[in-house]
């Protein structure tokens, strides 16, 4: 019996023994060669992400700089210089001109650029590059207002005094805290209303601005650093009855 | 026959040592604690093999989720998270998120249509914007509950072309 147990006993240390040697697989010629195509087509994979990663597509709006045969410099809406490359299959547009071209743009221009941009190199490969017209936008409240020529005078929050013709096409809406947008009209709006206007400048007159959109926040906290001066009249002097001298008809 | 000759030769061993009572018991008692001490080694090694160690370096998801919507505090605080600059979308309908602080009226215009939302308690907004063929610009105003106004421009362009 003591005999069987001795035996059990040794044979279990070596069972167990070759058990942890057991647990290192050998690896194959066959899994070493899986293992390296593997790590390839990682390697592959790794490449083509770093470099979908590096390039994506981007739309800005800028005026041009400076122009040369391949690339463009034009100043964003933010004031940055952004280098804009062209080649032969950039494609040209504008609302204005059916054949613009490279030879339309000037200096100055307002343009959009849609393409592929670098952010290694921060640079922009124009794949569409088309003329852009932006609207101009200003918050700031209402100081006067022109009922005979249906426009308000507003002075914006940077202290810009701006006057806004409202004509037929324009739209006015209200807003308050407790609602939505509201239709509103032009013989609602008051002195010291918080506005915010949307349109173009007028081509004629440099001063007017017609207003596209209109909305009057009607619960809107007033901005302090608006300083509305209302116009003082100017003193009338009233005519005085005993002080002045009385003119005498000369008789003859 | 090599086997048998070994076998043999086990048995004598074997019976040596079954003639020596306290031989067998001091080599039996070292048996046991060896095959212990190898039983011991093998779990403590299977167990350092598979245990797994958090990474220090990397948030945890509670830290992450501690950061993702403080509520602004401060009284100017207003930020776009979406869209961002110079973003192309292939919808015209985009999604716009932010947060602002909690009162303030928010004004979002672009070329064609406005909106205007107020922010939720924790100071975050959410909606959607039908955007103009193109490129064009995207306006967000907020006017503050102490009156100030901060405004935000983005630049966003709708458009299918593939290149």
């Amino acid at each position: 019996m003591k005999k069987n147990i001795l035996l059990i006993t040794t044979l279990l240390f070596f069972i167990l023994i070759n058990k942890s040697f057991a647990a290192e697989p050998t690896p194959s010629p066959t899994s070493g060669a899986l293992n390296s195509q593997i790590n390839q087509l990682k390697d592959k994979i790794a490449s083509q992400v770093s470099k979908l990663n590096l390039v994506e597509k981007r739309g800005i709006i800028g005026s041009v700089q400076s122009i040369s045969n391949n690339q463009i410099a034009l100043t964003d809406l933010s004031g940055n210089t952004r280098y804009v490359d062209i080649d032969e299959i950039t494609k040209y547009a504008s609302a204005a001109n059916s054949s613009f071209g490279l030879s339309d743009l000037k200096k100055g221009m307002l343009i959009s650029v849609l393409g592929i941009y670098n952010k290694d190199s921060q640079r922009i490969l124009a794949r569409y590059i088309d003329t852009e017209t932006v609207p101009t936008r200003y918050s700031g409240e209402i100081t006067k207002i022109d009922g005979k020529n249906f426009n308000v005078t507003v002075m914006t929050t940077d202290q810009k005094s701006v006057k806004v013709e409202i004509d037929t096409t324009s739209t006015v809406d209200s807003y308050s805290t407790s609602g939505d947008l509201t239709k509103y009209g032009f013989s609602k709006l008051n002195v010291g209303d918080r506005v915010f206007v949307v349109g173009y400048p007028d081509k004629t007159d440099a001063t007017l601005f017609i207003s596209d959109r209109m909305i009057d926040y009607l619960d809107a906290p007033k901005d302090a650093t608006i300083q509305i001066v209302t116009p003082t009249s100017a003193p009338t002097i009233a005519p005085t009855s005993g002080g002045g001298k009385t003119l005498k008809p000369i008789k003859q | 026959m090599e086997v048998a000759l070994y076998i043999s030769g086990v048995d004598q061993t074997t019976a040596e040592l079954l003639s020596n009572m306290k031989a067998e018991k001091v080599i039996l008692s070292f048996v046991a604690v060896f095959v212990g001490l190898i039983a011991a080694g093998v779990a403590f090694y299977l167990y350092q093999t598979t245990k797994v160690v958090p990474d220090q370096t990397k948030p945890s998801a509670t830290k992450v989720a501690m950061h993702a919507s403080p509520t602004p505090t401060g009284s100017d605080t207003f930020t776009v998270d979406m869209p961002q600059d110079e973003q192309v979308f292939d919808k015209k309908l985009v999604t716009i998120k932010g947060m602002a602080v909690k009162g303030a009226i928010i004004t979002v215009s672009t070329d064609d249509s406005d909106q205007v939302v107020q922010p939720a308690d924790n100071g975050s907004f959410t909606l959607t914007q039908t955007i103009p063929d193109g490129t064009s610009v995207i306006q967000f105003s907020a006017i503050f509950p102490d009156g100030t106004q901060k405004t935000i421009d983005r630049t966003v362009t709708f458009s299918t072309a593939d290149f």
